[in-house]
């Protein structure tokens, strides 16, 4: 399966843009501040909306807009998958606060707010977006999982047009663990076309989906090893994509999307990118 | 057209443990609704899987709660027609995709009180495992060796609609040659809490599409159904196969709990999943309604049908198109919704009967549409051909599923 990698989109607490990301020397480390106070400005969102949104959903909105800004998305006219471990965890550990209490009530802005496809529905509210959008949770795999839902959409008709967003919160008390992502949000626009010289801003990187040897140390023991149903960190598939599409653009032909060993998987995936990929068909 | 048979399923509902119990307990007309727990403060019914979940096998006793007891009661009655999958097409080329809206919440739900009272979560309770969305797919991973790729849809009630999308979508790109979809919910104060303050939660049993319907039950329970490139064998003297035509997807992109108002996002997905198989309106005898019971959905939902099927005098649907609605069996199972009413059309098929659509009496004479069963009791013996199946969805998240009996023309 091919397409064109054209825009990517960027928001943590310590970088609101691709731009201030690569500014700060692409760090892997997106969290390392004190979150509090970092709100994504989720533009996109009308006031009324957007003041009763979690920072998932903002965060995800941001990354949303830069990556079709910079690819040439209409933001009406693209379908959405949205990956993430564990979604609007904020809003939900809010409401098991109220829960505890069997008389309290529980708030039903933040019940509607806790369902693991809000960010998705508000972006097609906000944006009248009325093509498909889904919202999944893979482990380990998400990003992998995420962009192979993604381009065999694609593949399957509807609008030619896709973007992947990856996005987490830090989990909150008493949840919180130090091996979890930190609060962030990555978007990926794949087209089945190129933008062009009609989107100056576009990447235009051909890029092809692309199985991956699992490697000597797979052999039969694909059931062991760690990593699907462990606490499962997005941004460590990640970092090496986004650091190969946007700083290093002379590096490796193909990028794997996920780990090389985790529990229960006998295949993995790649992207092979630039001239090697061909034409997107 | 594509045409992926169906070769296993398996249900757990309010109905029974088992899956003869549950398809059972549909045509024989019988309820899966009980008065609420009185601790979860709420007046209302809901859908409980009835008895004792059998304990977790020791290769996933990790993931102990009551999601992983109910993704396991639906995953060991498959284990045959996995394995005899993994046998011909092989393990890695299976896909497992499951809906969840709820995943282990109701073990999150006791681990916040224990944090509150001891300082510190129990030590038996693991986010990953207890909580995380991605468990229930691990669940089913471990118990069957499957080791495709492998994810959990969760976009609240049509979450287990939107897996046959999913798998639709790997099988024609042949990324895998068969997937095993479904979806699992358990009950937990989250959703009947959170629906109650949503004040749509009926104190009485769900009566879909009555004019007498006064909300929602909260049901619990899975579903579990193996969808294969082809069948292994040819179907047997008198067996009727059941196959996956088409998916629909839409968002209504108006609001992220009320339906659109002339059930434009529901009309869009049905359009779609017809536009996906290639057929017309024309060729859709059985509607296996989203129809939950509150006023707004049974409503907007059926301005969508008559949109789409009305034809002739405006406001009527062709006399052929039964419309059942069976959340009043099993209480509405939000994420495992789609996939246990995948199961009701494809028995509904199989056993050329259509169940009456139980609390419909008397139908809402203001919704312009016939319901299957008004006025009945037993089921109506009629060959259904083609079906479509809707999930429709908080944030506008809409999906209708295109069955088709094997061998109808």
């Amino acid at each position: 399966m091919k397409a064109f990698l054209r825009g990517v989109g960027l928001w943590s607490p310590t970088a609101g843009t691709v731009a201030s990301w690569l500014e700060a020397g692409a760090p892997a480390d997106l969290g390392g501040v004190d979150e509090a106070g970092k709100r994504p400005p989720a533009d996109l969102l009308h006031s009324r909306l957007r003041r009763r949104t979690s920072t998932l959903t903002r965060a995800a909105v941001t990354a949303l807009v830069e990556a079709c800004t910079a690819g040439g998305a209409p933001l009406d006219e693209c379908r959405i998958v949205l990956a993430s471990s564990y979604g609007e965890i904020e809003t939900t550990v809010d409401i098991l606060g109220q829960l505890a209490d069997p008389e309290g009530p529980v708030s039903p802005t933040k019940f509607h707010n806790s369902v693991h496809n809000t960010a998705t529905g508000y972006m097609s509210i906000a944006a009248g977006n009325r093509w498909p959008s889904t919202a999944l949770a893979a482990g380990s795999r998400a990003l992998e999982v995420g962009v192979l839902e993604a381009l065999a959409g694609l593949a399957a008709g509807g609008p030619q047009r896709v973007v992947v967003i990856l996005a987490e919160e830090r989990l909150p008390a008493p949840f919180e663990r130090e091996d979890a992502d930190p609060t962030f949000a990555v978007a990926l626009h794949f087209d089945a076309e190129a933008g062009g010289e009609a989107c100056p801003e576009s990447l235009d990187l051909p890029v092809e989906l692309c199985e991956l040897e699992l490697g000597p140390e797979h052999g039969d023991d694909a059931g062991v090893g760690a990593g699907a149903d462990g606490i499962a960190s997005t941004l460590a598939d990640l970092l090496p994509l986004l650091r190969r599409v946007l700083v290093d653009r002379e590096g490796a032909d193909t990028v794997a999307l996920s780990q090389a060993r985790t529990r229960g998987h006998a295949r993995r995936w790649g992207l092979r990118i630039g001239a090697g990929a061909g034409e997107a068909s | 057209m594509a045409s992926f048979p169906i070769t296993a399923y398996s249900a757990c509902s309010g109905l029974g443990q088992t899956t003869a119990e549950v398809i059972d307990g549909l045509f024989a007309g019988r309820s899966g609704l009980t008065p609420a727990d009185p601790g979860l403060g709420v007046a209302t019914h809901v859908g409980k899987v009835p008895g004792v979940l059998p304990a977790l096998r020791p290769e996933v006793e990790a993931y102990e709660g009551r999601q992983a007891r109910l993704t396991q009661l639906v995953t060991l009655p498959l284990l045959p027609a996995v394995d005899a999958a993994k046998a011909r097409w092989g393990a890695s080329r299976i896909a497992l995709i499951l809906g969840t809206s709820t995943a282990g919440i109701a073990a999150s739900e006791s681990a916040w009180v224990h944090a509150r009272d001891h300082g510190r979560l129990p030590a038996s309770f693991a986010i990953e495992r207890q909580h995380s969305i991605h468990a229930t797919c691990e669940v089913t991973r471990l118990l069957t060796g499957i080791t495709g790729p492998g994810y959990v849809i969760s976009t609240a009630c049509s979450s287990s609609g939107k897996v046959f999308a999913s798998a639709l979508r790997l099988l024609e790109a042949g990324i895998v040659d068969a997937a095993l979809v479904g979806g699992v919910d358990s009950l937990c104060q989250l959703t009947v809490r959170g629906f109650a303050s949503l004040e749509v939660l009926s104190p009485e049993p769900c009566r879909p599409f009555s004019a007498e319907r006064r909300g929602i039950n909260i049901g619990e329970g899975g579903a579990l159904m193996l969808i294969e490139r082809e069948r292994h064998a040819p179907l047997g003297a008198g067996e009727r196969g059941v196959a996956l035509l088409g998916v629909g997807e839409s968002s209504d992109a108006h609001h992220m709990t009320s339906p659109h108002p002339e059930g434009l996002g529901a009309r869009m997905a049905m359009a779609r999943a017809l536009a996906s198989a290639g057929l017309e309106a024309s060729a859709i005898d059985q509607v296996n309604v989203h129809g939950t019971g509150t006023h707004k959905n049974d409503a907007t939902e059926s301005r969508a049908l008559l949109d789409l099927f009305g034809a002739g005098e405006a406001g009527t649907l062709p006399e052929g198109l039964a419309v059942v609605a069976t959340k009043g069996y099993t209480g509405h199972m939000l994420g495992a919704a789609g996939a246990i009413e995948a199961v009701f059309v494809a028995a509904t098929m199989e056993r050329a009967l259509l169940p009456v659509s139980r609390g419909c009496d008397p139908v809402d004479p203001d919704l312009g549409v016939a319901v299957e069963g008004a006025g009945a009791s037993q089921p109506r013996a009629r060959q259904t051909r083609r079906a479509l199946s809707n999930s429709l969805a908080f944030g506008g998240s809409n999906v209708s599923v295109l069955l088709g009996a094997e061998g109808e023309a």
